[in-house]
Protein backbone atom coordinates (compact mmCIF):
# COMPACT_ATOMS: atom_id res chain seq x y z
CA UNK A 1 0.00 0.00 0.00
CA UNK A 2 1.02 3.72 -0.74
CA UNK A 3 1.23 6.52 1.61
CA UNK A 4 -0.17 9.25 -0.28
CA UNK A 5 -1.36 9.98 -3.77
CA UNK A 6 -2.34 12.83 -5.76
CA UNK A 7 -4.58 12.31 -8.55
CA UNK A 8 -4.66 15.63 -11.02
CA UNK A 9 -7.30 15.67 -13.19
CA UNK A 10 -9.87 18.30 -14.19
CA UNK A 11 -12.59 16.08 -14.87
CA UNK A 12 -14.56 15.46 -11.92
CA UNK A 13 -16.28 12.64 -12.59
CA UNK A 14 -12.70 11.01 -13.60
CA UNK A 15 -11.09 11.82 -9.91
CA UNK A 16 -14.19 10.30 -8.65
CA UNK A 17 -13.74 7.50 -10.48
CA UNK A 18 -9.60 6.85 -10.35
CA UNK A 19 -10.27 7.77 -6.59
CA UNK A 20 -13.10 4.86 -5.98
CA UNK A 21 -10.69 2.38 -7.93
CA UNK A 22 -8.03 3.03 -6.13
CA UNK A 23 -9.94 2.94 -2.63
CA UNK A 24 -11.36 -0.18 -3.76
CA UNK A 25 -8.09 -2.18 -4.53
CA UNK A 26 -6.45 -0.58 -0.95
CA UNK A 27 -3.86 1.46 -3.10
CA UNK A 28 -3.04 3.82 -0.45
CA UNK A 29 -3.75 5.31 2.96
CA UNK A 30 -4.01 9.31 1.70
CA UNK A 31 -5.83 10.59 -1.44
CA UNK A 32 -5.54 13.69 -2.44
CA UNK A 33 -7.05 15.33 -5.71
CA UNK A 34 -6.13 18.27 -7.49
CA UNK A 35 -8.87 19.85 -10.48
CA UNK A 36 -6.80 21.99 -11.52
CA UNK A 37 -2.78 21.31 -12.26
CA UNK A 38 -1.56 24.38 -10.89
CA UNK A 39 -2.48 23.72 -7.64
CA UNK A 40 -0.68 21.10 -7.54
CA UNK A 41 2.54 22.47 -8.88
CA UNK A 42 2.15 24.97 -6.21
CA UNK A 43 2.41 22.36 -3.74
CA UNK A 44 4.64 20.06 -5.12
CA UNK A 45 7.46 22.09 -6.42
CA UNK A 46 8.39 23.64 -2.85
CA UNK A 47 8.47 20.55 -1.76
CA UNK A 48 11.07 19.00 -3.91
CA UNK A 49 12.79 22.38 -3.86
CA UNK A 50 13.31 21.44 -0.44
CA UNK A 51 13.74 17.81 -0.83
CA UNK A 52 11.31 17.39 1.66
CA UNK A 53 11.29 13.47 0.99
CA UNK A 54 8.71 12.81 3.47
CA UNK A 55 5.94 14.93 1.96
CA UNK A 56 6.39 14.10 -1.36
CA UNK A 57 3.79 11.83 -2.85
CA UNK A 58 4.36 8.35 -3.41
CA UNK A 59 2.50 8.02 -6.96
CA UNK A 60 0.61 10.82 -8.68
CA UNK A 61 -1.73 9.65 -11.52
CA UNK A 62 -1.80 12.60 -14.44
CA UNK A 63 -4.12 13.52 -16.89
CA UNK A 64 -2.84 15.23 -19.92
CA UNK A 65 -5.59 17.32 -21.34
CA UNK A 66 -6.42 19.96 -19.26
CA UNK A 67 -7.44 23.17 -19.60
CA UNK A 68 -5.50 25.58 -17.34
CA UNK A 69 -1.86 23.63 -17.15
CA UNK A 70 -1.71 20.51 -19.72
CA UNK A 71 -0.52 17.44 -18.90
CA UNK A 72 3.23 17.66 -20.58
CA UNK A 73 3.27 21.83 -19.16
CA UNK A 74 2.99 19.81 -15.62
CA UNK A 75 5.75 17.44 -16.28
CA UNK A 76 8.12 20.41 -17.42
CA UNK A 77 7.62 22.12 -14.37
CA UNK A 78 8.37 18.98 -12.74
CA UNK A 79 11.68 17.77 -14.72
CA UNK A 80 14.72 19.55 -13.00
CA UNK A 81 13.92 17.47 -9.82
CA UNK A 82 13.65 14.06 -12.42
CA UNK A 83 16.53 12.55 -10.14
CA UNK A 84 14.74 13.27 -6.71
CA UNK A 85 11.01 11.71 -8.38
CA UNK A 86 12.96 9.03 -9.81
CA UNK A 87 13.39 7.76 -5.92
CA UNK A 88 10.22 8.76 -4.35
CA UNK A 89 7.32 8.99 -7.01
CA UNK A 90 5.71 6.95 -9.33
CA UNK A 91 4.09 9.27 -11.82
CA UNK A 92 1.75 7.85 -14.17
CA UNK A 93 0.07 9.53 -16.64
CA UNK A 94 -3.75 8.62 -16.95
CA UNK A 95 -5.30 9.79 -20.32
CA UNK A 96 -8.56 8.82 -22.49
CA UNK A 97 -6.40 10.26 -25.63
CA UNK A 98 -5.77 7.42 -27.92
CA UNK A 99 -3.32 9.47 -29.84
CA UNK A 100 -0.15 7.65 -30.99
CA UNK A 101 1.58 10.74 -30.43
CA UNK A 102 1.09 11.21 -26.75
CA UNK A 103 2.40 7.56 -26.06
CA UNK A 104 5.74 8.75 -27.75
CA UNK A 105 6.24 11.63 -26.16
CA UNK A 106 5.63 10.08 -22.54
CA UNK A 107 8.81 8.19 -23.43
CA UNK A 108 10.99 11.23 -23.36
CA UNK A 109 10.31 11.56 -19.60
CA UNK A 110 12.50 9.22 -18.09
CA UNK A 111 11.01 9.99 -14.70
CA UNK A 112 7.44 8.99 -16.02
CA UNK A 113 6.30 5.58 -14.35
CA UNK A 114 3.80 4.31 -17.47
CA UNK A 115 1.03 5.44 -19.39
CA UNK A 116 -2.00 4.90 -18.50
CA UNK A 117 -5.16 4.55 -20.76
CA UNK A 118 -8.66 5.47 -18.88
CA UNK A 119 -10.88 3.84 -17.66
CA UNK A 120 -7.88 2.79 -14.72
CA UNK A 121 -8.46 -1.20 -14.55
CA UNK A 122 -8.68 -3.38 -11.49
CA UNK A 123 -5.87 -5.17 -13.12
CA UNK A 124 -3.45 -1.97 -13.61
CA UNK A 125 -4.12 -1.60 -10.03
CA UNK A 126 -2.99 -4.65 -8.88
CA UNK A 127 0.37 -4.61 -11.33
CA UNK A 128 1.54 -1.34 -9.67
CA UNK A 129 0.85 -3.01 -6.32
CA UNK A 130 2.49 -6.00 -7.31
CA UNK A 131 5.68 -3.96 -8.65
CA UNK A 132 5.72 -2.39 -4.89
CA UNK A 133 6.19 -5.45 -3.07
CA UNK A 134 8.42 -7.30 -5.13
CA UNK B 1 25.53 12.40 -112.88
CA UNK B 2 23.62 12.48 -110.01
CA UNK B 3 22.10 16.44 -109.80
CA UNK B 4 21.19 18.43 -106.80
CA UNK B 5 18.22 20.62 -106.79
CA UNK B 6 18.64 23.44 -103.99
CA UNK B 7 15.01 24.18 -102.98
CA UNK B 8 15.82 27.81 -104.02
CA UNK B 9 16.08 26.60 -108.03
CA UNK B 10 12.82 24.50 -107.44
CA UNK B 11 10.13 27.16 -106.44
CA UNK B 12 10.88 30.18 -107.82
CA UNK B 13 7.95 32.60 -106.60
CA UNK B 14 10.05 31.82 -103.38
CA UNK B 15 12.38 33.54 -104.80
CA UNK B 16 10.84 36.60 -105.75
CA UNK B 17 9.27 37.18 -103.28
CA UNK B 18 11.01 40.65 -101.44
CA UNK B 19 12.41 39.83 -97.46
CA UNK B 20 10.29 43.38 -96.89
CA UNK B 21 7.59 41.48 -98.18
CA UNK B 22 8.16 38.12 -96.14
CA UNK B 23 8.70 40.08 -92.90
CA UNK B 24 5.04 41.90 -92.94
CA UNK B 25 3.68 38.38 -93.84
CA UNK B 26 5.55 37.41 -90.92
CA UNK B 27 4.63 40.05 -89.13
CA UNK B 28 0.67 39.99 -89.54
CA UNK B 29 0.31 36.59 -89.20
CA UNK B 30 2.14 35.65 -85.98
CA UNK B 31 -0.03 33.88 -83.47
CA UNK B 32 1.71 36.40 -80.71
CA UNK B 33 0.16 40.14 -80.86
CA UNK B 34 3.44 41.93 -82.75
CA UNK B 35 3.06 45.75 -82.15
CA UNK B 36 5.39 48.91 -82.19
CA UNK B 37 4.79 51.72 -79.97
CA UNK B 38 6.23 54.90 -80.46
CA UNK B 39 8.31 57.90 -78.14
CA UNK B 40 4.58 59.40 -77.45
CA UNK B 41 3.32 55.79 -76.21
CA UNK B 42 1.12 55.56 -79.22
CA UNK B 43 0.35 52.40 -81.24
CA UNK B 44 2.44 52.67 -84.61
CA UNK B 45 2.01 49.04 -85.83
CA UNK B 46 0.02 46.29 -84.82
CA UNK B 47 -0.25 43.06 -86.27
CA UNK B 48 -3.62 41.17 -86.55
CA UNK B 49 -3.34 38.95 -82.83
CA UNK B 50 -3.16 42.66 -81.71
CA UNK B 51 -6.28 43.60 -83.05
CA UNK B 52 -7.98 39.71 -82.39
CA UNK B 53 -6.74 40.35 -78.61
CA UNK B 54 -8.26 43.93 -77.82
CA UNK B 55 -11.00 43.18 -80.61
CA UNK B 56 -10.51 46.33 -82.34
CA UNK B 57 -9.21 47.32 -85.84
CA UNK B 58 -6.00 48.28 -86.97
CA UNK B 59 -7.78 52.08 -87.66
CA UNK B 60 -9.52 52.29 -83.72
CA UNK B 61 -5.41 51.19 -81.97
CA UNK B 62 -2.77 53.51 -84.45
CA UNK B 63 -2.07 56.63 -83.12
CA UNK B 64 -3.83 55.75 -79.41
CA UNK B 65 -2.19 55.53 -76.32
CA UNK B 66 -1.31 51.60 -75.41
CA UNK B 67 -2.45 53.19 -71.62
CA UNK B 68 -6.05 53.03 -72.83
CA UNK B 69 -6.46 49.72 -73.10
CA UNK B 70 -4.74 48.53 -70.42
CA UNK B 71 -6.78 47.26 -66.93
CA UNK B 72 -6.68 50.46 -64.56
CA UNK B 73 -5.32 48.14 -61.74
CA UNK B 74 -1.99 47.26 -64.20
CA UNK B 75 -1.88 50.59 -65.32
CA UNK B 76 1.08 52.35 -63.34
CA UNK B 77 3.19 49.13 -63.40
CA UNK B 78 2.68 48.56 -67.44
CA UNK B 79 4.03 52.15 -67.93
CA UNK B 80 6.87 51.95 -65.80
CA UNK B 81 7.43 48.73 -67.82
CA UNK B 82 7.31 50.83 -70.89
CA UNK B 83 9.75 53.57 -69.66
CA UNK B 84 12.08 51.30 -68.38
CA UNK B 85 12.02 49.76 -72.16
CA UNK B 86 11.90 53.16 -73.66
CA UNK B 87 15.19 53.79 -72.03
CA UNK B 88 17.45 51.33 -73.70
CA UNK B 89 16.74 48.00 -71.22
CA UNK B 90 14.41 44.94 -72.78
CA UNK B 91 11.53 43.79 -70.25
CA UNK B 92 9.21 41.05 -69.67
CA UNK B 93 5.95 40.88 -67.50
CA UNK B 94 2.68 40.10 -67.18
CA UNK B 95 -0.24 42.69 -67.38
CA UNK B 96 -3.80 42.69 -67.76
CA UNK B 97 -5.59 44.94 -70.90
CA UNK B 98 -9.06 45.18 -71.22
CA UNK B 99 -11.47 44.57 -74.30
CA UNK B 100 -14.46 47.25 -75.09
CA UNK B 101 -16.60 44.59 -74.16
CA UNK B 102 -14.92 44.98 -70.49
CA UNK B 103 -13.37 40.99 -70.30
CA UNK B 104 -9.85 40.90 -69.18
CA UNK B 105 -7.07 39.17 -71.04
CA UNK B 106 -3.87 38.09 -69.34
CA UNK B 107 -0.68 39.25 -71.04
CA UNK B 108 2.81 37.49 -71.35
CA UNK B 109 4.65 40.90 -73.00
CA UNK B 110 8.19 41.10 -73.58
CA UNK B 111 9.13 44.73 -75.02
CA UNK B 112 12.69 45.86 -76.75
CA UNK B 113 13.44 48.99 -77.40
CA UNK B 114 13.92 50.00 -80.91
CA UNK B 115 16.62 52.25 -82.17
CA UNK B 116 17.51 54.28 -84.88
CA UNK B 117 20.79 55.45 -85.54
CA UNK B 118 21.34 54.81 -82.23
CA UNK B 119 18.27 57.14 -80.83
CA UNK B 120 15.22 55.49 -79.42
CA UNK B 121 12.35 55.71 -81.36
CA UNK B 122 10.35 53.38 -79.26
CA UNK B 123 10.00 49.66 -78.66
CA UNK B 124 8.72 46.27 -80.25
CA UNK B 125 7.04 44.30 -78.14
CA UNK B 126 5.31 40.57 -78.46
CA UNK B 127 2.44 39.51 -76.08
CA UNK B 128 1.26 36.09 -75.40
CA UNK B 129 -2.27 35.52 -74.33
CA UNK B 130 -1.88 33.71 -71.63
CA UNK B 131 -5.88 33.78 -70.14
CA UNK B 132 -6.42 30.00 -70.02
CA UNK B 133 -3.34 29.43 -68.63
CA UNK B 134 -3.85 31.75 -65.65
CA UNK B 135 -7.64 30.86 -65.18
CA UNK B 136 -6.42 27.35 -65.27
CA UNK B 137 -3.51 28.00 -62.32
CA UNK B 138 -6.12 30.14 -60.66
CA UNK B 139 -8.68 26.82 -60.46
CA UNK B 140 -5.80 24.85 -59.76
CA UNK B 141 -4.61 27.46 -56.49
CA UNK B 142 -8.61 27.24 -55.31
CA UNK B 143 -8.71 23.56 -55.52
CA UNK B 144 -5.22 22.75 -53.48
CA UNK B 145 -6.49 25.68 -51.23
CA UNK B 146 -9.73 23.92 -50.72
CA UNK B 147 -7.60 20.46 -50.11
CA UNK B 148 -5.62 21.62 -47.76
CA UNK B 149 -8.36 23.23 -45.86
CA UNK B 150 -9.89 19.83 -45.92
CA UNK B 151 -6.70 17.87 -44.69
CA UNK B 152 -6.53 20.23 -41.87
CA UNK B 153 -10.00 19.59 -40.69
CA UNK B 154 -9.46 15.93 -41.41
CA UNK B 155 -6.47 15.77 -39.10
CA UNK B 156 -8.36 17.92 -36.60
CA UNK B 157 -11.42 15.38 -36.32
CA UNK B 158 -8.91 12.69 -35.98
CA UNK B 159 -7.97 14.66 -33.11
CA UNK B 160 -11.35 15.08 -31.74
CA UNK B 161 -11.96 11.48 -32.22
CA UNK B 162 -8.54 10.50 -30.21
CA UNK B 163 -9.04 12.69 -27.31
CA UNK B 164 -12.65 14.45 -26.97
CA UNK B 165 -14.94 11.49 -28.05
CA UNK B 166 -12.73 8.83 -25.93
CA UNK B 167 -13.26 11.38 -22.91
CA UNK B 168 -16.72 10.01 -22.01
CA UNK B 169 -15.99 6.84 -23.02
CA UNK B 170 -13.76 5.80 -21.13
CA UNK B 171 -15.46 7.50 -18.21
CA UNK B 172 -18.95 5.35 -19.25
CA UNK B 173 -16.16 2.74 -19.39
CA UNK B 174 -15.12 3.12 -16.18
CA UNK B 175 -18.35 3.99 -14.96
CA UNK B 176 -19.80 0.58 -15.77
CA UNK B 177 -17.24 -1.21 -14.29
CA UNK B 178 -17.12 0.26 -11.16
CA UNK B 179 -21.33 -0.59 -10.92
CA UNK B 180 -20.33 -4.01 -11.37
CA UNK B 181 -18.48 -3.93 -8.15
CA UNK B 182 -20.24 -5.63 -5.21
CA UNK B 183 -20.59 -3.81 -1.88
CA UNK B 184 -20.13 -0.48 -3.08
CA UNK B 185 -21.98 2.19 -0.75
CA UNK B 186 -25.08 3.77 -1.88
CA UNK B 187 -23.83 7.25 -2.21
CA UNK B 188 -21.01 5.89 -4.83
CA UNK B 189 -23.81 4.01 -6.36
CA UNK B 190 -25.59 7.44 -6.96
CA UNK B 191 -22.88 9.49 -8.07
CA UNK B 192 -21.84 6.57 -10.41
CA UNK B 193 -25.30 6.56 -12.05
CA UNK B 194 -25.39 10.68 -12.23
CA UNK B 195 -22.18 10.50 -13.96
CA UNK B 196 -23.16 8.35 -16.65
CA UNK B 197 -26.21 9.91 -17.30
CA UNK B 198 -24.12 13.10 -17.86
CA UNK B 199 -21.24 11.38 -19.69
CA UNK B 200 -24.14 9.75 -22.11
CA UNK B 201 -25.29 13.52 -22.45
CA UNK B 202 -22.14 14.66 -23.26
CA UNK B 203 -21.04 12.36 -25.71
CA UNK B 204 -25.05 12.86 -27.33
CA UNK B 205 -23.79 16.58 -27.46
CA UNK B 206 -20.45 15.77 -29.33
CA UNK B 207 -22.24 13.47 -32.07
CA UNK B 208 -24.61 16.18 -32.38
CA UNK B 209 -22.36 18.93 -32.75
CA UNK B 210 -19.97 16.74 -34.92
CA UNK B 211 -22.91 15.94 -37.31
CA UNK B 212 -24.39 19.75 -37.65
CA UNK B 213 -20.53 20.36 -38.72
CA UNK B 214 -20.07 17.58 -41.31
CA UNK B 215 -23.63 18.69 -42.74
CA UNK B 216 -22.48 22.20 -42.66
CA UNK B 217 -19.73 20.94 -45.72
CA UNK B 218 -22.41 19.75 -47.85
CA UNK B 219 -24.21 23.23 -48.01
CA UNK B 220 -21.85 25.46 -49.84
CA UNK B 221 -24.72 26.28 -51.94
CA UNK B 222 -27.74 26.57 -49.68
CA UNK B 223 -30.34 28.94 -50.87
CA UNK B 224 -30.70 31.88 -50.13
CA UNK B 225 -33.63 34.53 -49.17
CA UNK B 226 -34.56 37.76 -47.74
CA UNK B 227 -34.43 38.14 -44.20
CA UNK B 228 -35.07 40.85 -42.08
CA UNK B 229 -32.28 40.69 -39.60
CA UNK B 230 -34.09 42.62 -36.43
CA UNK B 231 -36.94 39.60 -36.95
CA UNK B 232 -34.32 37.02 -36.96
CA UNK B 233 -32.71 38.74 -33.57
CA UNK B 234 -36.04 38.30 -32.09
CA UNK B 235 -36.62 35.25 -32.83
CA UNK B 236 -33.46 33.95 -31.52
CA UNK B 237 -33.67 35.81 -28.64
CA UNK B 238 -37.50 34.27 -27.77
CA UNK B 239 -35.58 30.78 -28.71
CA UNK B 240 -33.22 31.72 -25.99
CA UNK B 241 -35.59 33.52 -23.48
CA UNK B 242 -35.34 30.16 -20.38
CA UNK B 243 -31.79 30.84 -20.47
CA UNK B 244 -32.20 34.89 -20.38
CA UNK B 245 -34.50 34.68 -17.39
CA UNK B 246 -32.77 32.41 -15.98
CA UNK B 247 -29.72 34.31 -15.89
CA UNK B 248 -31.58 37.52 -15.18
CA UNK B 249 -29.58 39.27 -18.06
CA UNK B 250 -31.00 42.63 -20.18
CA UNK B 251 -30.88 42.33 -23.71
CA UNK B 252 -31.41 45.59 -25.57
CA UNK B 253 -31.42 45.60 -29.52
CA UNK B 254 -29.94 48.90 -31.06
CA UNK B 255 -30.21 50.13 -34.71
CA UNK B 256 -33.27 51.05 -35.50
CA UNK B 257 -32.92 50.60 -39.44
CA UNK B 258 -34.61 48.07 -40.91
CA UNK B 259 -31.93 45.74 -42.52
CA UNK B 260 -32.77 43.37 -45.14
CA UNK B 261 -30.35 40.87 -45.92
CA UNK B 262 -30.44 37.90 -49.04
CA UNK B 263 -28.79 35.23 -46.99
CA UNK B 264 -29.04 31.78 -45.95
CA UNK B 265 -31.58 32.09 -42.77
CA UNK B 266 -30.44 28.66 -41.19
CA UNK B 267 -26.73 30.17 -40.92
CA UNK B 268 -27.11 32.83 -39.74
CA UNK B 269 -29.92 32.27 -37.50
CA UNK B 270 -27.19 29.72 -36.12
CA UNK B 271 -24.51 32.83 -35.62
CA UNK B 272 -26.11 35.01 -33.84
CA UNK B 273 -27.76 32.54 -31.46
CA UNK B 274 -24.20 30.95 -30.78
CA UNK B 275 -23.26 34.55 -29.78
CA UNK B 276 -25.48 35.19 -27.67
CA UNK B 277 -25.75 32.03 -26.06
CA UNK B 278 -21.92 32.17 -25.55
CA UNK B 279 -22.59 35.70 -23.63
CA UNK B 280 -24.75 34.41 -21.38
CA UNK B 281 -22.77 31.57 -20.98
CA UNK B 282 -19.35 33.45 -19.78
CA UNK B 283 -21.31 36.45 -17.77
CA UNK B 284 -19.23 37.70 -14.98
CA UNK B 285 -20.73 36.11 -11.66
CA UNK B 286 -22.19 38.91 -9.30
CA UNK B 287 -22.51 41.24 -12.44
CA UNK B 288 -25.98 41.64 -13.90
CA UNK B 289 -25.26 40.47 -17.31
CA UNK B 290 -26.49 42.92 -20.20
CA UNK B 291 -26.34 42.01 -24.10
CA UNK B 292 -26.66 45.05 -26.18
CA UNK B 293 -27.42 43.89 -30.19
CA UNK B 294 -26.50 46.02 -32.68
CA UNK B 295 -27.52 46.11 -36.55
CA UNK B 296 -26.53 48.67 -38.89
CA UNK B 297 -25.59 49.20 -42.40
CA UNK B 298 -22.22 50.73 -43.27
CA UNK B 299 -22.10 51.20 -47.05
CA UNK B 300 -22.46 47.78 -48.64
CA UNK B 301 -22.60 45.76 -45.31
CA UNK B 302 -24.76 44.31 -43.02
CA UNK B 303 -22.98 44.94 -39.12
CA UNK B 304 -24.40 43.36 -36.76
CA UNK B 305 -22.89 42.97 -33.41
CA UNK B 306 -23.49 41.81 -30.33
CA UNK B 307 -21.72 43.09 -26.97
CA UNK B 308 -21.67 41.85 -23.37
CA UNK B 309 -20.30 42.80 -20.11
CA UNK B 310 -19.41 39.57 -18.98
CA UNK B 311 -15.58 37.96 -17.59
CA UNK B 312 -14.25 38.87 -21.02
CA UNK B 313 -10.65 37.40 -22.32
CA UNK B 314 -7.16 38.01 -23.18
CA UNK B 315 -7.05 37.93 -26.41
CA UNK B 316 -3.42 38.09 -26.76
CA UNK B 317 -3.26 35.00 -24.67
CA UNK B 318 -5.98 33.47 -26.48
CA UNK B 319 -4.45 34.28 -29.82
CA UNK B 320 -6.10 32.16 -32.86
CA UNK B 321 -7.66 29.35 -31.16
CA UNK B 322 -10.58 31.26 -30.41
CA UNK B 323 -12.52 29.94 -33.57
CA UNK B 324 -10.90 26.65 -33.08
CA UNK B 325 -12.69 23.34 -32.57
CA UNK B 326 -12.58 22.10 -29.12
CA UNK B 327 -10.40 24.77 -27.16
CA UNK B 328 -11.72 25.72 -24.34
CA UNK B 329 -10.21 29.27 -22.30
CA UNK B 330 -12.99 29.16 -19.11
CA UNK B 331 -12.46 26.20 -17.27
CA UNK B 332 -15.31 26.74 -14.82
CA UNK B 333 -18.05 26.64 -17.37
CA UNK B 334 -18.51 23.41 -19.53
CA UNK B 335 -18.19 24.13 -23.01
CA UNK B 336 -17.05 22.25 -26.22
CA UNK B 337 -15.98 24.81 -27.98
CA UNK B 338 -17.46 23.91 -30.94
CA UNK B 339 -20.02 26.94 -31.21
CA UNK B 340 -17.47 29.57 -32.19
CA UNK B 341 -15.96 27.13 -35.12
CA UNK B 342 -19.35 26.50 -36.22
CA UNK B 343 -19.86 30.35 -36.41
CA UNK B 344 -16.49 30.70 -38.15
CA UNK B 345 -17.34 28.59 -40.79
CA UNK B 346 -20.81 29.90 -41.43
CA UNK B 347 -19.41 33.21 -41.56
CA UNK B 348 -17.03 31.83 -43.95
CA UNK B 349 -19.73 30.25 -46.26
CA UNK B 350 -21.76 33.67 -46.40
CA UNK B 351 -19.11 35.56 -47.23
CA UNK B 352 -18.11 37.88 -44.18
CA UNK B 353 -16.35 38.42 -41.61
CA UNK B 354 -16.28 37.93 -37.76
CA UNK B 355 -14.47 40.29 -35.69
CA UNK B 356 -13.99 40.24 -31.53
CA UNK B 357 -12.71 42.85 -28.69
CA UNK B 358 -12.36 41.95 -24.95
CA UNK B 359 -11.40 42.80 -21.97
CA UNK B 360 -10.83 40.34 -19.06
CA UNK B 361 -13.09 41.60 -16.79
CA UNK B 362 -14.62 44.08 -18.15
CA UNK B 363 -16.57 42.13 -21.63
CA UNK B 364 -16.85 40.90 -24.97
CA UNK B 365 -18.03 42.52 -28.66
CA UNK B 366 -18.73 40.34 -31.82
CA UNK B 367 -18.94 42.34 -34.83
CA UNK B 368 -20.17 40.30 -38.27
CA UNK B 369 -20.11 42.01 -40.93
CA UNK B 370 -22.17 40.54 -44.31
CA UNK B 371 -22.34 41.50 -47.63
CA UNK B 372 -25.30 43.47 -48.88
CA UNK B 373 -26.14 41.85 -52.52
Amino acid sequence: MFEKVYIIDDDEVSVFLAQTMLEAEGFAREYETFQNPCDAIHQLLPILQQEQTESIPNAIFLDLNMPQMDGWHFLDKLSPHAELLKQNCRLYILTSSLDSMDVRKAKTYDFLARFLQKPLEESDIQQILHGLNS
Amino acid sequence: MNVFYSPLQHSAGLASMRLEQLNRRYFNNYPDAIYTIGMDNAFHTVNNTVCQVLQRSREELIGQSFSLFIHPEHWEESVGYFRAASQGAPQRYQTVVLRENGESVFLDVTNFPLKVDGEMVGILGIAKDITLQKERERALLQTSQELQRQNEELELFRKIIAHDFRSPIARLLGLGRLLQKDNLPEKTKQTAVNAILQSAQQLDGMVRDLNQMLTLHHQGDEPRELCDVEELVQHCLSDLQQEINNAEATVTLAGSESLHLFTVKAFLTSIIRNLLSNAIKYRQPGRTLAIIVSVEQHDNEAVISVADNGTGMDLEKVGTSLFKMYKRFHHEIDGKGLGLYLVKEQVRLLGGRIEVESTPGAGTTFTLRLPIL
